[in-house]
Order: structure tokens, then C-alpha cells, then sequence
């Protein structure tokens, strides 16, 4: 089976097992992955909201902090962010949607702009909405950023309204948290993993693992003949070529399938 | 390469040590599971709920009513209310409950106070679920007033008397999710009309309640 193939297998079974709440399984783990507690089906609890309760208004609840720091922290450790290529519902999601990004990708405009000199510095935005939002403003003005999550919307508020719609009806949050789902989707067209690269927060806590992870990519600059493809294909936008544990590297292994030289590999340890 | 190992090898046993040793001498598991199913929490969902103020003898958890209950029950209704740390609606309707029952208590504390609605004798309580002092027994009332299984919060419980089939009075309940009307006033209005409610049902089944 082709290897990409199998990541695809990987993901769907994934999705699977974190919705196995619909047949009642609920543990109390959280997800190492985005996913939202209030789904359906949620078999484990969104680690966001955990970390938010810990400091929520000036609170700290050092469990519930350290609980999902370790269990983030465990899969960073031995897979770094792995988990965003081959487990996350989201990175699924964006999976399916980067057909029109990569279209788009071919304009001239969309070229520009991806070469300006400030995109590096826009995937800074994700360390900010993981201090600022997760435990800033959840400690200092009770807002949370799970009161205007994309994805809980997605994957907690939309299908409780198709499950019970007679049971609810939207609250203060729901407008705003509905206009930044719609800017979401958008951006997951139009970018390609557009929300893992600029905003996700777990992907921010994820992302500096990689500079120690067990699993990583390897490049052989001996056998590198600059060719580039493997840039062209990476759905992170990383200069591949270039890069030594790519704190956005989501270890899909597109490069190491298209490089031509096999300059490309997963390394351990 | 040895750096990178021993930094990964470090980072591993930290983890697992401190991971397991929270698992086995905590209880986070418990709580991280009982917020899966926190729906119909505002901050997690954006959503009121519109549940029902049907009362019922059968309790979320299939328990007895617990001891307190029974006693209070001898004095008039009970009113309890749930609330909890990072409760975004917990938050709006903790007002409005304490203007309806002229009641005072502080937000992260859980609190007991025998006060008044139309100057007859209602017990209140405050049921803080993160409050490390909540009594278990408080505590569990959370699950047993669930009345639709919904581990929801806000929590709103009226109990009063009703005479059951068992030919019984037994304790009789309603219970009311989360955010709901636009105001105080409304609220308070709302409020009443069950309280109401539960004082006829108290005041014609008293003689055979504490004879
Ligand atoms: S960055 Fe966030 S949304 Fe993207 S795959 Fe990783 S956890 Fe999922
Ligand atoms: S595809 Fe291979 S040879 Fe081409 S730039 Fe990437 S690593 Fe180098
Ligand atoms: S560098 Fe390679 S493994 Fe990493 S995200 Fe890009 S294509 Fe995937």
C-alpha cells in the first residue's frame, strides 16, 4: 500500500477512535489532538479547555495544567508533530480541503505573496493564541479561546444542533464563534493547512517538540541536488531542502515519497 | 546524537513518571471525564438549553435522596444550585438566583442558608464543584438532581414533596440547565413560577410528610 495511503488510513481510524463516545466510551485522558470535549462523541476531553479551567480568573488548578502538558508532551517527545499528519481530525479535514489551496497556489499573486518575507513571522500567530488566549485572557478576563473555537464549533456546536435541535438555542458566544468558523473554512481553502500553520494552539505547544523529538525528517545535503520538489509538495510550506527539525514539520512524509535522490528520510532518536 | 537521547530519554521518564504518579494519586481522571459530557457548558458549546421544568420522584442516578434532603425537606423547599470554575453561564445566572432568594453567597465557595420566598421557608444551596471544601455528599447531589443526564452547568434543582405511588410523600424534583431567559426579571419570574409550584405541592402533602 502506497505510503501516503496508509497515512490516509491512519487519519480516518483516528477519527474513528476519537469519536467512540457515540458507543460510550468516555475516558478522562485528553485528546493529544484537536477535537472538542463537547462533541457527541467525544471519547476524551479537548486538553485547551483543561488548560484554561487550570488558570481560569486568577485560578490554578496545577493538575489540570500539568495533565494535558504531559500527555501533549509524551507524543511530542517520540513523534513531535507527527500526531498533526497522521492523527488530527483537523489535519484531516485540511487534508481534504487542500485541493483548491493548491490550485491557487499556481497564481502569480498567491506566489507573491507567499514569498514575502513576513510569512515566517505570520506563523508566529499561533504562540500568541496559545499564551494570549488559552492562559492569558482566561486568567485575566475569563475569556477563553474554546468560547470562540473553530473547531468547537465544528465538532462540538453543529452537530449537537443537528443531534438536538429542539434543545438549544445560541447564546452570546454563538455569532462571533459562527463568523470565525466561516473565516476558518475559508482559510482552509484557500491555505493549504492555513489553521495549522498560522493559528492552532496545540500545534504551537506541538511544534517546538520537534526540535527534540524521537521521530523526525532527516535531509542528506550530499545527496540534495536542490531541486526543490519536495518544497513544492510539502502542505506546511517549509523550504524542505533547507530545513533541520522544522518546528512545522508534521512528518507526512510527502517529501521523502517525491524526492528524487532519496535525500529524504524519517530519522529516529 | 547522545545529547538528543538523553534529552528525549529525560523528557520520557519525566513524563511517564509524573503522568502516572498524577493518575494514581489524583483524581484528574475522574475529572477530565466528567467534563467530556459538561455539553451544555456555555463556554464549550455557545448553546442554552431549554429543558424541561417537569417534575419527578426518579433521581439522574437512580440513588436515594441523600439524608440532608430529607431534613431540610422538613423545614420547606430546596433550592440548589451548581456552578463551577471557567462557567461562562454559571456566571450570568449567579445573580439572578441571588436576588430571587436574597441570598449572598461568594462565587467559588459552596454555602447553605435557610432563607425566604414570599416569606415562607426555603433552604438554599450552593453547590461550588470546585470548591476543594464541597462535602462529598454535596457533591453528589450533582449526579442524583441530573435530572436528564445532561452533567450540565449551570444546575438549577427544586425539590419539594409530592405523594408518590409507593404511597409514600417522597422528595420531588426539578431540575433546569445552563442560561436561559433574556434578564433578572425574567429569570426571577421564572424562578417563582416553580417555586410556586413547589410550595403547593409542599403545603398539601406536609401533614403527610412529617407525621
Ligand atoms: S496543528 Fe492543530 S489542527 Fe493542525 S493537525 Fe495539528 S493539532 Fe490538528
Ligand atoms: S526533493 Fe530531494 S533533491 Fe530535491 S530539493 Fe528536496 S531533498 Fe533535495
Ligand atoms: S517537511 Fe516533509 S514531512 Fe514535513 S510537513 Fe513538509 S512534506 Fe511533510
Amino acid at each position: 500500500m502506497k505510503f501516503q495511503l496508509k497515512r490516509l488510513w491512519f487519519q480516518i481510524l483516528t477519527f474513528f477512535s476519537v469519536n467512540l463516545g457515540a458507543i460510550g466510551l468516555r475516558t478522562g485522558f485528553c485528546y493529544p489532538l484537536f477535537y472538542c470535549h463537547a462533541c457527541p462523541a467525544a471519547t476524551s476531553a479537548c486538553p485547551l479547555r483543561a488548560m484554561e479551567k487550570s488558570v481560569y480568573k486568577g485560578s490554578s488548578a496545577l493538575d489540570q495544567l500539568l495533565y494535558p502538558i504531559l500527555i501533549l508532551g509524551f507524543f511530542g517527545t517520540v513523534t513531535g508533530r507527527a500526531i498533526c499528519g497522521w492523527a488530527c481530525p483537523i489535519g484531516l479535514l485540511q487534508r481534504a480541503t487542500s485541493g483548491p489551496a493548491r490550485k491557487l497556489k499556481n497564481y502569480s499573486i498567491v506566489k507573491k505573496l507567499g514569498r514575502y518575507r513576513f510569512e515566517p513571522y505570520l506563523r508566529y500567530t499561533k504562540y500568541f493564541m496559545l499564551i494570549g488566549f488559552v492562559f492569558i485572557t482566561a486568567a485575566y478576563f475569563g475569556f477563553m479561546f474554546t468560547d470562540i473555537c473553530p473547531i468547537g464549533v465544528l465538532t462540538g456546536t453543529i452537530p449537537i444542533i443537528i443531534l438536538e435541535p429542539y434543545k438549544f438555542v445560541p447564546s452570546s458566544f454563538f455569532w462571533p464563534a459562527i463568523a470565525i468558523f466561516i473565516l476558518f473554512i475559508i482559510l482552509i481553502f484557500i491555505i493549504e493547512r492555513g489553521w495549522c500553520r498560522y493559528f492552532c494552539p496545540i500545534g504551537a505547544f506541538l511544534a517546538p517538540f520537534n526540535k527534540v523529538s524521537m521521530l523526525h525528517i532527516d535531509v542528506d545535503q550530499e545527496k540534495c541536488v536542490h531541486c526543490n520538489l519536495c518544497a513544492i509538495e510539502c502542505p506546511m510550506g517549509i523550504d524542505v531542502a533547507n530545513m533541520y527539525r522544522d518546528p512545522e514539520c508534521i512528518l507526512c512524509g510527502k517529501c521523502v515519497n517525491v524526492c528524487p535522490r532519496d535525500a529524504i528520510a524519517y530519522g529516529r532518536f | 546524537m547522545k545529547k538528543f537521547f538523553a534529552v528525549q530519554m529525560s523528557l520520557l521518564i519525566i513524563i511517564s513518571i509524573s503522568f502516572t504518579g498524577m493518575l494514581y494519586y489524583t483524581d484528574i481522571y475522574e475529572k477530565i471525564q466528567g467534563g467530556i459530557v459538561e455539553v451544555l457548558c456555555l463556554s464549550c458549546i455557545k448553546l442554552y438549553p431549554l429543558t424541561s421544568a417537569d417534575f419527578t420522584f426518579q433521581t439522574g442516578t437512580g440513588e436515594p435522596h441523600p439524608d440532608f434532603i430529607w431534613e431540610s425537606l422538613k423545614d420547606g423547599p430546596i433550592f440548589l444550585h451548581y456552578s463551577e470554575d471557567a462557567c461562562a453561564a454559571c456566571d450570568v445566572m449567579f445573580p439572578s438566583v441571588l436576588k430571587f432568594l436574597q441570598v449572598e453567597p461568594e462565587k467559588d465557595k459552596s454555602y447553605h442558608k435557610l432563607t425566604s420566598f414570599k416569606d415562607k421557608p426555603v433552604h438554599y444551596y450552593y453547590v461550588y464543584l470546585d470548591d476543594e471544601a464541597t462535602s462529598e455528599v454535596w457533591l453528589n447531589t450533582f449526579g442524583i438532581y441530573d435530572k436528564d443526564h445532561i452533567h450540565g452547568l449551570p444546575m438549577f434543582s427544586i425539590v419539594t414533596i409530592n405523594y408518590a405511588h409507593s404511597g409514600i410523600i417522597e422528595p420531588y424534583y426539578t431540575t433546569l440547565y445552563g442560561q436561559f431567559k433574556d434578564n433578572d426579571e425574567q429569570r426571577i419570574e421564572f424562578f417563582g413560577d416553580l417555586m410556586d409550584e413547589a410550595f403547593v405541592l409542599y403545603d398539601e402533602n406536609l401533614p403527610g410528610f412529617i407525621k
